[in-house]
């Protein structure tokens, strides 16, 4: 295999690999985002629309590590930099 | 348009195969030109997005009553208005309403932008990055003035000192990161909801983005209402320093 | 992934100008409209409040004139129904009035015709029955009977008790003259038969003087008169008995019918 199709191969891995990865830990602090917003909530009912607003501001937080996992598996994939320079060096 | 060229000699364009998207193909289209400047789709979709709030807004608050009936597009908006209100005192602590244009600005923004992806044609502003790093950069230009007036400059320059000293890169590291990764957040769930809906739509035209698309206008407005309200809590951070009172009962005395 | 300076700026300048925009258009009127609706109902409430005062106020003069009312109302009718009472006690009375007054009339009118009634009926009796006696009398009465009346009369006389006697006696004292009436005419001799009887047991005077009339109306029969005394014992005076006791039973009759 030459330095072009490696490069290629190893960054769709190294994409599909990051964002897999990157969205298990995310997923699942999600899930206890929420398991502690409904416990919260059929405990005071009272206070459900302001523990469902905090729930979001958490959610929202949360999800932002799995963000960054998806960003670098887009830089990976559209701005690649090796992969243009390799590119390039074929060329 | 160049984007609807399908040019499969480039083996990486085959997985979007019929539309060129990429993560700045929405700044690449230019529709006219003001004299040097080209005015792209972002842009001029912004501009369509802001001309249709004020004209909402101009158009309910024409004649406001407040002794007859109101109009439903008055009452709408009041509704908006006065539930962002609440929140924003709520979260912020403030009984003054200084928080309220900041969080209305970029909720209202934001949400016409998501919501009118319902449009095929319309490509939303906030899916392309330069708008949601504006917007965040509005939010970091928002805090230190909202701290300074609030807490004066003073506890503006406190707060990067405030477990101790040596902490200082790491506060002004997080200050911008805390904007960026706002912006980031916001970019990154338009896009994939865009990128998701045109790939289905790549494999089964017109039945299977339908989900993507409606799961893509909750999570918008979801993002809308967060970045609002993160927006909000970033600039209230830093508040002035009240000094509670003295109730301790003093036990050296005793009590009888 | 590139950001596009130009469409950083753009949209930086973008959303500065919607804050602005919708500052001036769209809140800062909202909040006014929702404040003067606060300051609306307040006022509203305000009104409310003192008009449903007001009117409580009203209902309870209302209430007082109404008890006030009853009271006129209740004296009034009182007033009214003694009024009434008297007018109608006192047109019964000019009713029972009237009315015993037009009783007593024609009472009186019936009594009236009732008496008219026995009176022609006793007239009639009494005419027929005299009319027939006398027609029967006086076809048996013959000269006879004249002579067995005076009989009669002389026994009658001696029978008077003393006290009559001397009454009689006495009136014909005063006026010293004797009427004797009788029906059938008398003869002279028993006209001197008379004379000396009366004489002799009255104890007249001799001068006495004696006049002889006579009258149809006793049918048969003698009557003799002084002044005011009167010994009679004539047909008419059987009539007139007779007539009396017919009169008493007419009217009884009458009375118990």
């Amino acid at each position: 295999m030459d330095a072009v199709s490696l490069i290629g191969a190893f960054s769709v891995l190294g994409a599909c690999l990051c964002m897999g990865i990157g969205s298990i830990g995310s997923a699942v602090g999600e899930g206890n985002v929420a398991a502690s917003a409904l416990q919260a909530m059929a405990q005071q009912p009272d206070e459900a629309s302001r523990i469902r607003s905090t729930m979001f501001v958490a959610i929202a937080m949360v999800e932002t590590t799995a963000l960054y996992a998806l960003l670098i598996a887009f830089l990976v994939l559209y701005a690649n930099p090796f992969w243009n320079y390799a590119v390039a060096q074929v060329q | 348009m160049s984007v609807f060229e399908s040019d499969f000699s480039r083996w990486w364009d085959i997985p979007l195969a019929g539309r060129q998207i990429g993560l700045d193909s929405y700044d690449k289209i230019i529709l006219f030109k003001i004299g040097d400047v080209g005015i792209n789709v972002t842009i001029f979709n912004s501009w369509l997005v802001i001309a249709l709030i004020i004209l909402c807004c101009r158009l309910a608050t024409r004649n406001l009553s407040y002794e007859r009936k109101a109009s439903k597009l008055q009452v709408a908006l009041e509704g908006i208005v006065l539930w962002l209100q609440k929140e924003a005192n709520e979260i912020s602590g403030s009984k003054t309403n200084q928080y309220l244009g900041l969080a209305m600005g970029l909720f209202c923004f934001i949400l016409v932008c998501n919501i009118l992806t319902i449009i095929p044609w319309f490509r939303a502003p906030t899916a392309s990055i330069s708008t949601t790093m504006g917007l965040a950069a509005v939010v970091f230009l928002a805090i230190p003035y909202f701290s300074i007036k609030n807490a004066g400059l003073k506890g503006y320059l406190k707060k990067f000192i405030d477990p101790i000293p040596l902490m200082l890169p790491m506060n002004i590291f997080s200050e911008f990161f805390s904007s960026f990764a706002m912006g980031l957040r916001l970019f990154g769930n338009m896009l994939s909801g865009v990128m998701f809906v045109s790939i289905l739509s790549a494999f089964i035209p017109l039945i299977a983005p339908l989900s993507m698309q409606s799961l893509g206008l909750l999570t918008g407005s979801i993002q809308a209402y967060i970045f609002a309200l993160l927006a909000v809590v970033y600039s209230s951070s830093v508040q002035e320093k009240i000094e509670p009172e003295n109730n301790f009962v003093n036990l050296d005395k005793g009590e009888k | 992934m590139s950001i596009d300076f130009f469409t950083f700026f753009a949209q930086m300048f973008n959303l500065l100008l919607l804050l602005y925009l919708l500052r001036r258009f769209l809140y800062l009127p909202v909040l006014k409209a929702v404040e003067e609706r606060q300051k609306f109902i307040e006022r509203e409430l305000k009104k409310a409040a003192s008009s449903h005062k007001q009117a409580l106020q009203l209902e309870e003069e209302c209430r007082q004139k109404m008890a006030e009312i009853e009271v006129q109302k209740q004296e009034i009718l009182s007033r009214t129904r003694s009024e009434a009472q008297e007018l109608a006690e006192k047109l019964t009375k000019e009713a029972q009035h009237q009315f015993v007054v037009a009783q007593k009339q024609w009472k009186q009118r019936l009594q009236n015709e009732q008496q008219t009634f026995e009176r022609a009926v006793q007239a009639l009796l009494t005419e027929h029955f005299k009319s027939f006696a006398v027609s029967a009398l006086k076809q048996m009465a013959g000269v006879s009977l004249n002579d067995l009346m005076l009989a009669k009369l002389q026994e009658k006389i001696k029978n008077l008790p003393q006290r009559k006697k001397q009454e009689f006696a006495a009136a014909y004292q005063l006026k010293k003259h004797i009427e004797i009436v009788s029906a059938p005419k008398l003869q002279p001799q028993q006209r001197r038969q008379v004379t000396a009887f009366l004489q002799e047991q009255f104890e007249l005077p001799v001068e006495t003087k004696f006049k002889f009339v006579t009258d149809e109306k006793l049918v048969c029969g003698v009557a003799i008169q002084a002044e005011d005394q009167l010994i009679e014992w004539n047909f008419a005076a059987f009539l007139t008995e007779f007539r009396k006791h017919v009169d008493n039973d007419v009217q009884q009759l009458v009375n118990k019918g």
